[in-house]
């Protein structure tokens, strides 16, 4: 086991200790070991609220004990592979081998890598089938709803919503691994890829109201990327933006109560000692009643100096009276993402809004005293013309022209299809017609920040979002050169990638980036999300047409039939 | 009401930056149930005075901050209520009310009395700057003055005499009154 005076020697070393504030001690003598892990820095993966949530509610048992994992750190990494020290836990310094389950949250494609290189720092095989003994190796969160790229690596996949699977994973352990991996291979949502593929449906937790939330969580002592507390006051997303994949996935949409969260909410800041309360959901203006939550939790926290945060903002003027109740005299970057600099490319995405509210949103806000503009948009969405890469350069100017002395930055993506969205089937933007159209943007537009994501490591994640089985022997091949931390531009080395595409020339990176038929199965067809595919490709349609589909905001009457609400319940 | 407060920086503290070691104590304070003084601004954070900062690695034997509360509070349940509030993650050894108008911690000049353990400990040539120099086994016990030589500086001097050092320990923080070293936790100047 490292010891202190040896890890203190590293970067930043109150990664590797623990001890934080709500951290959990338990003995480790007859109990089972579950080691949960983000494969990335802790400053990453202790901002997420999936692995605070499923650490606490894992240790919630008394016959287990979870502890936790990220990337080590460059440095780290170097001395153990160097002194051929395994990997180890950050609770008890365990090894990750000796834990009886160890589970992975997937919430970027790329840090598939860091996934692989976790294992072979462990000492654990990085196939499956290599595999003879404990651990268990699972994955599980929004990347793994097409499980195919990493199958061969985890052995089992959970699908969907994690709050109560993870007791029934813990309920039916056996130190037996082929017995254990039977018996998950029975469980609502689980997918074992060694019993091969069969229909799975993912889990979704019905009663979120009392879904489990973490009330103690851990408050690192090294500033993490969102180093506040966090309260979840929806799941799902009624909108249906056609690009958008969480607002598929999460679907139904479920509330949670202003008494719930002001309870919950409460008990945190005591907790733990935050000034930052942050409201987490896909859209938060959409809640049904913010306006009395806001109300509530400014009269709870007026005395104790607590800044409530709102990510997720809409851009309309109903945004702007949020931003009002909570104002505290300071000015944070607002970000807006219009996405499309048409209203016709908006609605193709059927995000429809109208370019006067874009202007009037902005114009009002800067009035406000927002100095600080931020603007999202995608490039490469199905049926863009240059019209609408030009509606972009002209919304900018417009803004800028109209805001003087404004700071606004402007942030390119390339848009990436997803699988389960109604742009699962098209293709991904070639290089060339990404860097031209990029280049008519930046031609036109001087004077403002403006960044936009590589083409490179996009077209690498709408591999590893769409791929088949045979991507995993892409995955492992460049993972043999040496490539992890894709996710961080400093470490992400195209030609890895590029050599390996090359060698392999594997059939589905053409339809990843031509385009799937709609007649053919698709790879990740037998994970059923509750989603029907018919309403899906009727989504398709309706882009081509132009034609948007109102939100369903749990009316009946506007009931687009996507499915979940049947199919789930 | 001005609090100052007697700690020791050890365990999972030395560990972190002096920035982590502020936040730690933001928290900490925001988690009692005091009414607390906040800075002005866009940005209020509790109003804090901190000795100066130990590097990465060092222990702290008795460190020293002070914080301000709005209402005057009973000196036994500010006490009991930090150290429930802290759990493991700081020990407080001792408090005491101070005068509000006293000179902040960052703007007194202090003395440091470190103790150092390593080999060749005794290859360390006393500079002139040193102004006590007590020797034990493996150990050395100096006092300094902190604008004079800094804890960073001492480091650098005993790794180009070649002694490694195992631990090094800041025992006291010292103000010199009078021509006498008194604990800085004990002076209201």
């Amino acid at each position: 086991m490292l010891k202190d005076e040896v890890l203190i020697n590293f970067r930043k070393p109150g990664r590797y200790v623990g001890k934080e504030l709500n951290s959990i001690k338990k003995e480790t003598e007859g109990i089972k070991r579950f080691l949960i892990i983000y494969p990335d820095l802790y400053e990453v993966g202790m901002s997420s609220l999936a692995i605070t949530l499923l650490y606490h509610l894992i240790n919630e048992r008394d016959d287990t004990f979870c502890e936790r994992l990220f990337s080590p750190d460059v440095d780290l990494e170097e001395y153990l592979i160097k002194n051929d020290i395994p990997l180890f836990s950050i609770e008890t310094r365990t090894k990750v081998s000796d834990f009886h389950v160890i589970g992975f949250s997937l919430q970027s494609q790329l840090d598939f890598t860091n996934v692989l290189n976790i294992l072979k720092l462990s000492k654990i095989p990085i196939y499956s089938e290599d595999r003879n003994s404990l651990p268990i190796v699972i994955a599980g969160g929004p990347c793994t709803l097409n499980p195919l790229p990493l199958s061969p690596f985890i052995d089992a996949f959970v699908i969907g919503e994690g709050e109560e699977v993870v007791n029934e994973i813990l309920d039916n352990f056996t130190f037996d691994r082929e017995e254990y991996l039977e018996r998950l291979n029975k469980i609502k949502g689980i997918y074992v890829p060694k019993f091969g593929k069969k229909s799975v449906k993912k889990r979704v937790v019905f009663d979120f109201e009392n879904a489990f939330f973490p009330v103690k969580p851990i408050v690192p002592f090294v500033e993490v990327a969102h180093d506040r507390a966090m309260v979840e006051i929806f799941r799902g997303c009624d909108r249906g933006c056609r690009f958008c994949v969480s607002g598929m996935e999460k679907r139904p949409t479920r509330e949670r109560s202003i008494k719930k969260i002001l309870s919950l909410s409460e008990e945190i800041i005591k907790n733990t000692g935050y000034e930052e309360l942050s409201l987490l959901s896909l859209s938060t203006s959409d809640y049904s009643r913010i306006e009395e939550l806001l109300i509530q939790l400014k009269g709870k926290f007026e005395n104790r100096k607590i800044t409530i945060s709102l990510p997720s903002l809409r851009i309309d003027n109903f945004s702007l009276k949020l931003l009002d109740f909570i104002n505290t005299g300071r000015k944070v970057t607002l970000t807006f993402a219009p996405e499309g600099g048409t209203e016709r490319i908006r609605k193709i995405m059927n995000k429809p809004i109208k370019d006067e509210v874009i202007f009037n949103t902005i114009n009002e806000a800067v009035k406000r005293g927002y100095k600080k503009i931020k603007l999202y948009f995608l490039v490469g969405v199905p049926l863009e013309e240059d019209n609408d890469i030009k509606g972009i350069v002209d919304l900018i100017k417009r803004v800028k022209f109209e805001n003087r002395g404004i700071s606004l930055s402007v942030s390119i993506n390339p848009f990436i299809p997803k699988p389960f969205t109604p742009f699962q089937w098209e293709g991904f933007i070639k290089k060339d017609e990404y860097l031209r159209k990029i280049g008519i943007i930046k031609r036109e537009i001087k004077g403002i920040n403006l960044s936009y994501r590589g083409w490179e490591e996009s077209f690498i994640e709408a591999i590893l979002s769409r791929g088949d089985e045979t991507i995993s022997k892409f995955l492992y091949e460049v993972f043999l050169k040496g490539e992890r931390f894709s996710n961080w531009n400093e470490f992400f080395n195209y030609k890895n990638w590029e050599e390996a595409l090359n060698r392999l020339n594997l059939r589905i990176v053409d339809k990843i980036l031509n385009g799937f038929e709609e007649n053919e199965e698709l790879p990740w067809d037998f994970i059923d999300i509750g989603i029907r595919k018919d309403f899906l490709l009727s989504e398709r349609e309706k882009a081509k047409r132009g034609e948007i589909t109102e939100p369903c905001f749990k009316n009946f009457e506007l009931c687009s039939s996507c499915g979940v609400c049947f199919d789930l319940i | 009401m001005r609090i100052r407060v007697l700690y020791k920086k050890d365990g999972i503290l030395i560990f972190l930056s002096i920035l982590d070691i502020v936040r730690m104590w933001e928290r900490l304070l925001q988690r009692c149930d005091f009414d607390l003084k906040y800075t002005e601004g866009f940005n209020p954070k509790p109003k804090m005075d901190f000795c100066p900062a130990l590097p990465v690695g060092v222990i702290g034997e008795n460190e020293v901050m002070d914080f301000y509360l709005n209402e005057n509070y009973d000196i036994d349940y500010i006490f009991e209520e930090l150290k429930n509030k802290a759990k493991d993650v700081v020990i407080i050894k001792k408090i005491r009310e101070i005068n509000e108008n006293s000179k902040s911690l960052s703007s007194i000049s202090t003395h440091f009395e470190v103790e150092i353990e390593g080999e060749n400990i005794r290859n360390f040539k006393g500079e002139k700057i040193i102004l006590k120099e007590e020797n034990l086994n493996n150990k050395k016990v100096l006092i300094f003055e902190k604008d004079k030589l800094s804890i960073k500086k001492l480091i650098e001097i005993f790794k180009e005499n070649n002694v490694q050092i195992k631990k090094l320990v800041r025992k006291n923080i010292y103000c010199c009154l009078d021509g006498k070293l008194k604990p800085i936790f004990d002076i209201d100047l």
